[in-house]
């Protein structure tokens, strides 16, 4: 799973938005609001290859969630992603 | 030497296509600069036809060049903490007001009924292409440019930044303030996201740095009467309009 590269995370305004460059443009215009779970997820898919499982496990490490409810989220998460067609 | 001043930067301009001198006359730099130039633009006839292949429609060599060297401001305007807004400034009591929305909504039409109430107290900035820069007290100004859009309102002044306005077409005249950060999404969709992570990093840097000062934002639905101005000009400026309003009667 591979998300489209040339996204740039920075809070702006007082929150966390993705905001699509280079690449990213032609797929997406606009940003992407994110919360604290959004931009951990967000940002391991943007290091590179990974796996719905992987961020899970880094969820629970950053948050005090279950398992279950971690990869609940990701799932979530990582199907509005796909539903904006930004996985390469 | 064709030097020009324009959103607070000196630069030279070179370009096998000369027709950008015509157009940015107002901001020709006609004494001797005894600073260094804050940069260069230096325009090639490959960089004009590369341009002309970003347009869906066909673009002449003049649009092309134009379009390019305004590029190559606004990506310098990035690195000097300011950034490019599409968007029609005027200015009324000493402060700017920008009003932002796509081309074809409207903002000229508002812009309009705004000199028909306000007569010769407001003037224009810029009507299209204004360039948001900070001063050395943090605070930002709207720089006109000779890029303004098919009207060509444009005056070679800078204004402090008072207010900024979503427009949006309307049955009816509604104004109210939103966050700051509502207002981040649509400047980002009225400015120009350079291609280079670190220019778009920057870019959002200097936005969060205008919208964490003193700016107001509103989102302004609108028709195309009278009372649309009236409806913005009481909520951005916090004045009375009934004397205005008299006035334009009068004038009836």
């Amino acid at each position: 799973m591979k998300l489209v590269k040339g996204f740039v995370i920075k809070t702006v305004g007082g929150k966390c938005v993705a905001v699509a460059t280079g690449e990213a443009v032609s797929r997406f215009k606009g940003m992407i609001v994110l919360n604290d779970t959004a931009e951990v997820i967000f940002r391991q898919l943007m290091e590179g290859d990974t796996t719905a499982e992987a961020i899970a496990v880094k969820l629970t490490e950053e948050f005090d969630i279950t398992k279950e409810q971690a990869k609940h989220d990701v799932d979530a998460f990582i199907e509005k992603l796909s539903s904006l067609n930004l996985f390469a | 030497m064709n030097i020009y001043q324009i959103g607070g930067m000196t630069f030279e301009i070179l370009s096998p296509d000369d027709s950008y001198i015509k157009m940015c006359h107002d901001y020709q730099c006609t004494n001797p600069i005894d600073s260094p130039l804050d940069f260069t633009v230096n325009i090639t006839s490959e960089d004009i036809e590369r341009e002309k292949q970003l347009y869906s429609y066909p673009c002449n060599s003049a649009m092309a060049n134009s379009s390019k060297i305004y590029r190559c401001i606004c990506s310098q305007a990035i690195k000097r903490g300011g950034f490019f807004l599409h968007s029609a400034v005027i200015e009324y009591g000493g402060l700017a007001y920008a009003f932002l929305a796509p081309s074809g909504t409207g903002k000229s039409t508002h812009i309009k009924l705004w000199r028909k109430l306000l007569g010769k107290d407001v003037s224009i900035v810029n009507g299209d292409k204004p360039l948001i820069m900070p001063r050395l007290s943090g605070e930002f100004y709207a720089y006109g440019t000779p890029w303004s859009g098919k009207e060509g309102w444009q005056r070679n002044v800078s204004v402090k930044m008072g207010a900024i306005c979503i427009l949006k077409r309307g049955e009816t005249n509604k104004i109210k303030e939103i966050s700051t950060f509502e207002a981040l999404q649509y400047m980002l969709k009225q400015t120009l996201i350079p291609d280079e992570k670190d220019d778009v990093e920057k870019l959002l840097e200097n936005i969060d740095s205008f919208l964490s000062g003193n700016i107001r934002c509103y989102m302004l639905e609108c028709n195309m009467e009278l009372d649309a101005a009236v409806t913005s000009f009481e909520k951005m400026t916090g004045k009375d309009a009934s004397e205005y309003l008299n006035a334009v009667q009068n004038r009836i």
